[in-house]
């Protein structure tokens, strides 16, 4: 379990530093290996504003951008991703930062343009594949949040954040999510845990009137229950949950699907969302899978 | 021929057949002399030569650690017991206190031959046969029980599908966790020198409760740190507990009365901790180079 010490410092006190607390643990109750820190070795990566973009004059893929990086005069910056575009908030290497594999930015020509720094992928400055979202595999990673060019984004990306890997053993399911964490850090210290609990927020119709659920075996399920949201807009959650998730080696992908992973990672109870609208006759059902029964999952991969 | 002529003619038959029988003799002797000279002259031994060398073994660098193992423990009153390389599901995992949907075996890729026989995992495996067995009339069980292991792991570095492991056992009336500390501090003193220290840090097996993992004080460089312990001080060397009640249970032992500890060593990892080993695969790929470099004396 990738445990952040920025998220878990907002459930508990803790007296100590992510390295020490690690140490702790590890005699205490729980083995943790290794703190890393995303920002390890990079310095000089900022948050721009992509104020104009034109083709190069000598590419038929690459544009120049106009990039405001909170400094007196806009910055020129040679971009071959092919999603980019004017208006965009963006990630910029500045001349003589470091990014991902130590690689080191200059300044320079691209094909006889000046380029005056490099706006970068999640990729680029240290994120793995597995975490980063898919929908800006092919080009630069786009912030869905206006923030003041300048601005550090290594803090904006949570990659100062120190990340503690306990070592769960099959034992200590309880501590397979952030709130049984802070229950241990919490007892190794003796402060007591404070979560702040939203309550539920509810137009008082009954789920029964959407929906209806059997469970063909109890021993199975013992306890299946459902809630239905309305008002839904799919998009891009907002940073402060991309950051959670990928601090916790989750890929985010839509606000509904990672507010699911969310919880799961806040409560260690996994838990799903169906489209309403896909759900056929009103019906959920819950039972084991007969023999050679094929399933076709929602990323449209088929099993038996 | 007349009968006057006959005598004769035998007398000098006789005669000329004792010449020729005497005649072959000297020839024979003759030539066996020539044979004997001639050999005499192309085998003579110059004893001031050096003698052909006869290539000897040596005793495998796994096998050396767990002879010295065996010896320490012998010395402390433990019996050796060998176990089945082929072990069935009951010994490897059920009478350990791992059931058959248990998330621990998860922790161990089986090779399975068939429903109920598998290659042991582990050589905790002999504890419930031996368990079961021993007659505690007779006094307390105390053993070790080296052997090969099996998982179905990927070669590398580290992972080795074939390995060791020597697993110890002390049950009896009154055994405390500390008579497990000291236990494992007299090995780690006798394997890595006589000033190491050990810590014991919480962990999990199914089959003891309480559980630990063992580290030892870095024997490079004393505890200051370095690239041996990754500048931590200290070494995991091994895991151990307090046999778990339903261990006991399961081998009819009445677990109000008996307890114990358990500890599994791999002298794999401790011939790589102690001589600097960075392969594991090194001892399992028959390069005689690599292995003539424990050769023992005599
Ligand atoms: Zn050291």
């Amino acid at each position: 379990m990738d445990v952040s010490y920025d998220w878990l410092t907002e459930l508990v006190d803790v007296p100590v530093g992510p390295e020490e607390l690690a140490d702790k643990v590890s005699r205490t109750g729980i083995e943790v290996p290794s703190v890393t820190r995303r920002d390890e070795g990079k310095k000089k990566i900022v948050v721009g504003h992509i104020e104009s973009i034109r083709m190069h004059p000598n590419s038929d893929h690459m544009h120049i951008c106009m990039v405001d990086t909170g400094e007196d005069e806009l910055r020129q910056i040679v971009c071959g991703a092919p999603n980019v575009a004017a208006g965009q908030t963006v990630i910029v290497a500045l001349p003589g930062a470091r990014i991902a594999n130590n690689q080191k930015i200059k300044r320079g020509k691209l094909r006889g343009e000046v380029s005056d720094g490099m706006i970068c992928a999640l990729q680029e400055i240290g994120f793995s594949d597995s975490v980063a979202p898919k929908k800006y595999a092919d080009g630069i990673y786009v912030l869905n949040e206006d923030i003041k060019p300048g601005t550090d984004a290594m803090a904006v990306l949570g990659m100062h954040d120190a990340v503690l890997d306990f070592d769960i053993t099959p034992n200590r399911a309880d501590a397979l999510g952030m709130r049984g964490v802070a229950w241990e850090v919490g007892a190794t210290y003796g402060n007591k845990p404070h979560f702040d609990d939203q309550p539920v927020v509810d137009d008082g119709q009954p789920v029964g009137d959407y929906l209806q659920v059997s469970v063909d075996d109890p021993d199975d399920a013992p306890s299946y229950n459902l809630r239905v949201v309305t008002g839904v807009h799919v998009q891009d959650s907002p940073l402060w949950l991309q950051r959670r998730l990928w601090n916790a080696g989750i890929r985010p992908l839509n606000n509904i699907v990672d507010i699911t992973n969310y919880i799961m990672l806040y409560f260690g109870q996994p838990m799903h969302a169906f489209d309403y609208d896909k759900v056929g006759n009103g019906t959920v059902r819950v039972r084991r899978a007969t023999d050679g029964e094929a399933l076709t999952t929602w990323t449209g991969r088929t099993g038996h | 021929m007349s009968p006057e002529e006959r005598p004769q003619v035998g007398e000098f038959a006789n005669k000329v057949r004792d010449d020729l029988k005497a005649a072959i003799e000297k020839q024979r002797a003759d030539i066996e002399q020539e044979i004997m000279a001639h050999k005499i002259a192309s085998e003579t031994v110059d004893v001031t030569l050096p003698g052909t060398p006869v290539r000897r073994g040596t005793a495998h660098v796994i096998e050396q650690i767990i002879d010295d193992l065996e010896d320490l423990f012998m010395g402390m009153g433990y019996q050796v017991v060998d176990g089945y390389e082929v072990e069935e599901d009951k010994y490897n995992f059920e009478k350990l206190n791992i059931p058959p949907d248990h998330p621990a075996r998860d922790m161990q890729d089986t090779f399975y031959l068939g429903h109920d026989l598998l290659m042991r995992t582990q050589t905790s495996a002999v504890q419930a046969r031996t368990l079961e067995s021993h007659d505690f009339s007779q006094g307390p069980l105390k053993e070790i029980s080296p052997g090969r292991v099996y998982r179905r792991d990927t070669d590398d570095a580290t992972h080795s599908h074939q390995f060791h492991q020597m697993e110890g056992l002390v049950v009896d009336k009154h055994i405390t966790m500390a008579d497990l500390k000291g236990t494992l501090l007299a090995m780690a003193r006798h394997v890595f020198g006589a000033d190491r220290e050990i810590r014991l840090r919480p962990s999990y097996f199914p089959f003891t409760e309480p559980s630990v993992e063992v580290d030892i004080s870095c024997f490079r460089c004393g505890g200051k740190g370095c690239a041996v312990c990754k500048y931590s001080g200290w070494i995991e060397v091994l895991g151990a507990g307090m046999v778990h009640p339903n261990v006991l249970k399961s081998a009819g032992v009445d677990s109000s009365v008996y307890g114990g500890f358990a500890f599994g060593v791999g002298p794999d990892r401790l011939a790589m901790l102690k001589y600097g080993v960075d392969d594991i695969r090194s001892f399992y790929t028959d390069d005689v180079r690599f292995l003539h470099q424990f050769k023992t004396e005599g």
